[in-house]
């Protein structure tokens, strides 16, 4: 058996009164690019908020059941900042700060107390190396972030988790507002980062599950259909509607 | 059927008539507002009736005796009246700035030979030399230097002026100025006493008189038998005699605002001189004003965009801003008067009138700034939180400078409000015109200095030029907070 | 692993803080009731509030003084009934102008007219009132030109800018769907405005209104200079008045005792009514939300 990070178990989410996902299990495999793909309105990006407690924000939003990251139940510590660190996210719009590209990535070092101005200039080059935007912006670190295009964006937003070391990465989306061009940069990218760090994509394209995830987790109405090895998922699922929506037949 | 359209065809023009009049009245009422005060305020055009004409004689005579009276070039008058001047030769004048905008004590001086009448009747201090007369204008700058006329060329005029003498007036017959069907010739315009000298006007109703044909005389003592006699006559023997004086109108024009007034202090409560220390009173309320609303009110406007759960506590809230924004500032001002001013003992000065106005403001303060925090993205919040940041850091670091120029127009907004309130001021700030001296001290804004000289009738002039320097402010920061709105911010666009 | 979060240490105590400057507002309310209840109403003691109300004898000053507040109810409802009569008309048909009928930079230039207009402090109004309207007043009409006519035009000015403001706003934000509809059947655009637009908006406009009647009802200083400061009952539009704000203002200066007492009367009467504008704005505000959700 491989390493989970992450492990969910029993988990049911509401709003208010409806319930938006019901008895959710699953393990996270460490080290792995897994996917949810599903039609919209599944769950599957609600699901992904509660792995970081993002859901705290949405106003009526409760769960019952457990997500255990390294085996502590999340939704029982009190310390969610650290969570957040550990448990970074990236999100479908590009949502760079309206501040320099320096002070973006240093945002989060800054905010867990690093001020040493060397340090962060340390950290500040090696996420936007290992983000491969570090030569397209070494000359303009200084400038609005504003200024860079969506998919450099995107790419500084990543940056902008690995520079709080986080283990685990979210991906809600990433590329649905880029263009193809710039997709398949951060897919090579996604691809170089599953060495280092655990990663969590949702998305709507099929294709960029197959392509890029190592498991396959497909949602509908706010549960998992099939949950299982990519190849096997899409090459050979058991479930029928999952045959059904991945040969595109809804969805 | 044909009728009825025609008619709806002409209602609708008339109705699509009043809406663009309505709207183009309501644009010609701001322009004339602001054309007419700027107009006033720059230039005047005012009149003044004088009873002793500007007749500008260069010499005084006494004991059939001609004198010329000297000053110092830099004294704010070139002529006096006769009873002014005999006011100071008396003492009952010791001052210039009676009589002048010139502070300075006035020194009576002579160039005589020997003792003279004119000295024993008035305290006169006999100088030998010109040299030595020269030396007290130096170093007196308020001396005036009386010589006889025939010693005219002896002095060097250089820093010295002519200082002449208004003496004449006009005198007409008993008939005149009587009232008959509840009008009089009251006022003489300038041109019309230029027509009546050279011969031109030969009957009173040419000149806005009575029916009364016009009879040119000399002296006084004619006139005052005569029934339509005129003269100009030496004023004082017109008094003498009792003959009618006529007051003449001047018209003065020229600059009413200028450098001056802004920098210069307020005299004579506000007849003269300039609004240098009540436009930095203003500043000073401005800034203890925005000292006590702005963090109360930004702070109000963060809680209820970023951390208030709707219910009924917030509904509460609201009502309270919103019933705050509605009290009229009078209510403000009398509460001021017994809370600050009385009960905490604050008394009537800059802190009272301060915290006045920051409760009137604190509402659109935080009505603005509620804006502007909720038209940043929740996708910079969501960014920042994702990252591990706590709310308060996310708000401080992210969403507040983001927030800024919404806020800041917000903030400028409010200052135009508190520099237009006069209501609450009165009886809070108070009205003293000098420089405040501390936090205490009764302190006069601007828009109280442009209430008291209209209510007192002091000087409409000054009146104009002080509007005028507020509706500049008031502009000023109208543009600001337009600029602010539409413009952007350090890092990249306005979302 | 653990460490001390810098980013949220005081979350917490930042909270209540800031819900305290949130109720501040409140508070002041609070306070701003209380007080001028507590120094206005010991006048009842001696006086009858009826006859407070009712009688128009203000002779505060006598050896029995008497306090009637009648005719300053009277002028303060006089100026702001002419303000309304000119404001209304040509607030609504400007901002019909505003959201119906312009286009591009005319819009924006009037719109922006519209804010400055807001912006001008009331002793420029009050100051224009004495120096330009009451001349115009007095040459049509005749008098002293400080009258009721002349304290209605000014506040009509006054209030123009919020008539308009709201009023366009209430207009822009009927759905489109409503005109395209009345349009579609053949009405012309005249007729659409009047008969769809206009009745649909009628809500917000009324809030503006009633919010503009507060700001007349409330405005002291460029009544004061305008409207004559006469105590005695009107009788017509040309006679000099005082309001209830002129009263206040005009006697705060000397007044002492049971003198000053009703003057803080007077401004319970104003205050109350001003409250009763705000909480019907309010409730006029708060439906037309709730008919947006539904």
């Amino acid at each position: 058996m491989r390493d989970d990070i992450i492990k969910v178990e029993k988990l049911d989410l509401f709003y208010s009164e409806f319930q938006a996902l019901h008895n959710i299990n699953l393990t996270i495999p460490e080290n792995k690019i897994t996917a949810f793909i599903g039609p919209s309105g599944c769950g599957k990006s609600t699901f992904l908020k509660t792995l970081n407690r993002m859901n705290d924000l949405v106003e009526g939003c409760s769960i019952t059941g457990g997500v255990l990251y390294r085996g502590n139940d999340i939704y029982r510590e009190e310390d969610v900042f650290t969570l957040r660190k550990n448990i970074g996210m990236v999100f479908q719009k590009p949502n760079p700060f309206p501040m320099s590209i320096f002070d973006n990535i240093a945002y989060g070092p800054r905010v867990h107390g690093i001020a040493s101005k060397n340090v962060l200039h340390e950290i500040v080059e090696k996420c936007l190396r290992d983000v491969a935007l570090w030569e397209e912006v070494k000359d303009r670190l200084h400038k609005p972030a504003l200024s860079l295009s969506g998919g450099q964006q995107q790419r500084l937003c990543i940056g902008r988790v690995l520079a709080v070391e986080s283990e685990v990465i979210l991906f809600d989306e990433p590329t649905s507002a880029l263009d193809p061009v710039s997709t398949s940069k951060i897919e090579d990218l996604l691809d170089k980062l599953k060495k280092k760090y655990t990663i969590i994509i949702v998305t709507h394209n099929m294709q960029q599950a197959a392509r890029i995830s190592d498991r396959t987790a497909f949602f509908l109405h706010g549960r998992i259909e099939e949950y299982d090895d990519t190849e096997k998922i899409f090459l050979n699922p058991e479930n029928k509607t999952t045959e059904e929506y991945i040969s595109g037949r809804f969805g | 059927m044909k009728n009825s359209n025609k008619l709806k065809q002409t209602t609708d023009r008339i109705i699509l008539f009043f809406i663009y009049l309505s709207a183009f009245a309501t644009a010609l009422i701001l322009v004339s507002i602001i054309g007419y005060i700027t107009y006033r305020g720059l230039y005047r055009e005012s009149r003044i009736n004088k009873e002793i004409l500007e007749s500008r004689n260069i010499e005084y005579e006494f004991d059939n005796e001609k004198y010329i009276f000297l000053v110092n070039k830099t004294l704010k008058r070139n002529s006096l009246n006769i009873t002014e001047l005999d006011q100071i030769l008396e003492k009952g004048i010791k001052n210039w700035s009676s009589v002048s905008e010139t502070r300075a004590k006035i020194k009576i001086i002579s160039l005589f030979r020997k003792e003279k009448e004119i000295n024993r009747t008035y305290d006169i201090r006999n100088i030998s030399t010109a040299e030595e007369m020269i030396k007290i204008f130096k170093s007196e700058p308020g001396t005036i230097g009386i010589i006889p006329l025939s010693a005219r060329g002896k002095i060097n005029l250089k820093n010295l002026k002519i200082l002449y003498l208004d003496k004449n007036c006009v005198a007409a017959g008993y008939k005149v100025t009587e009232i008959i069907n509840n009008s009089r010739l009251a006022v003489l315009s300038e041109k019309d006493l230029v027509k009546i000298t050279n011969g031109e006007v030969s009957n009173w109703k040419e000149v806005k008189g009575h029916d009364i044909p016009l009879e040119m005389l000399s002296t006084a003592d004619q006139v005052a038998k005569s029934s339509g006699g005129f003269a100009v006559v030496d004023y004082r023997k017109a008094v003498e005699s009792g003959v009618s004086i006529i007051p003449v109108s001047y018209v003065r024009k020229g600059a009413n605002f200028t450098p001056g007034f802004l920098f210069d202090k307020p005299a004579k409560a506000g007849k003269a001189g300039g609004i240098s220390t009540i436009i930095i009173n203003t500043l000073f309320m401005i800034v203890l004003t925005l000292l006590f609303s702005v963090p109360v009110g930004v702070g109000a406007a963060v809680y209820l965009t970023e951390y208030a759960a709707a219910g009924k506590v917030l509904k509460i809230i609201r009502l309270g801003i919103e019933t705050l924004a509605g009290i009229p500032s009078i209510i403000f001002g009398l509460f001021g008067f017994i809370f600050f001013v009385d009960i905490l003992n604050m008394g009537i000065g800059l802190l009272s009138g301060s915290l006045t106005v920051a409760m009137m403001i604190i509402p659109v303060i935080i009505r603005t700034s509620e804006e502007a925090l909720r038209s940043v993205p929740l996708s910079y919040r969501e960014g920042s939180l994702a990252l591990g940041a706590g709310l308060w850091y996310t708000i401080r670091k992210i969403v507040l400078p983001a927030a800024k120029p919404g806020i800041l127009s917000g903030v400028i907004l409010s200052i135009g409000r508190a520099l237009g309130e006069t209501a609450a001021l009165v009886f809070t700030m108070g009205f003293d015109y000098r420089l405040a001296n501390g936090i205490k001290s009764s302190a006069r804004v601007l828009s109280v200095h442009l209430y008291q000289l209209v209510r007192e009738g002091i000087s409409f002039e000054r009146a104009f030029a002080t509007a005028f320097v507020l509706m500049c402010f008031i502009f000023i920061i109208n543009t600001a907070t337009i600029a602010l709105v539409s413009g952007k911010t350090k890092y990249g666009e306005k979302q | 692993m653990k460490r001390i979060n810098t980013a949220d240490k005081h979350g917490k105590g930042i909270q209540v803080f800031l819900f305290l400057f949130a109720i501040t507002s409140v508070i002041i309310v609070l306070f701003i009731s209380f007080f001028i209840f507590y120094r206005g109403f010991p006048l009842f003691k001696n006086h009858s509030f009826i006859k407070f109300l009712t009688s128009s004898t203000w002779d505060p000053m006598a050896d029995k003084p008497e306090f009637g507040i009648l005719s300053f109810i009277a002028g303060s409802f006089y100026v702001t009934g002419v303000s309304l009569v000119i404001a209304i008309p040509m607030g609504i048909g400007t901002a019909v102008y505003l959201a119906e009928l312009s286009a591009g930079n005319t819009a924006v230039i009037l719109r922006r007219i519209v804010e400055l207009l807001a912006g001008i402090p009331s002793v420029i109004f009050g100051f224009i009132g004495v120096t330009v309207l009451s001349g115009i007043v007095r040459f049509f009409f005749g008098g002293t030109g400080f009258c009721i006519l002349t304290g209605g035009i000014v506040l009509s000015l006054m209030i123009l800018p919020t008539i308009i403001s709201i009023s366009e706003v209430s207009i822009r934000s009927v759905p489109s769907e409503l005109k395209e509809g009345s349009l579609a059947l053949g009405a012309t655009s005249l007729q659409t405005i009047f008969r769809v637009i206009i009745p649909a908006a009628r809500k917000g406009i009324t809030a503006g209104i009633i919010l503009s009647i507060g700001r007349a009802v409330g405005e002291t200083m460029a009544i004061l200079m305008v409207a004559g400061n006469a105590p005695v009952m009107p009788d017509s539009i040309l006679s000099m008045t005082r309001t209830m704000t002129m009263n206040i203002v005009t006697d705060m200066g000397y007044a002492e005792g049971e003198h000053m007492t009703s003057l803080f009367s007077t401004a319970i009467v104003l205050f109350v009514f001003i409250l009763i504008i705000n909480l019907s704005v309010n409730y006029f505000t708060h439906r037309i939300g709730n008919e947006k959700q539904q």
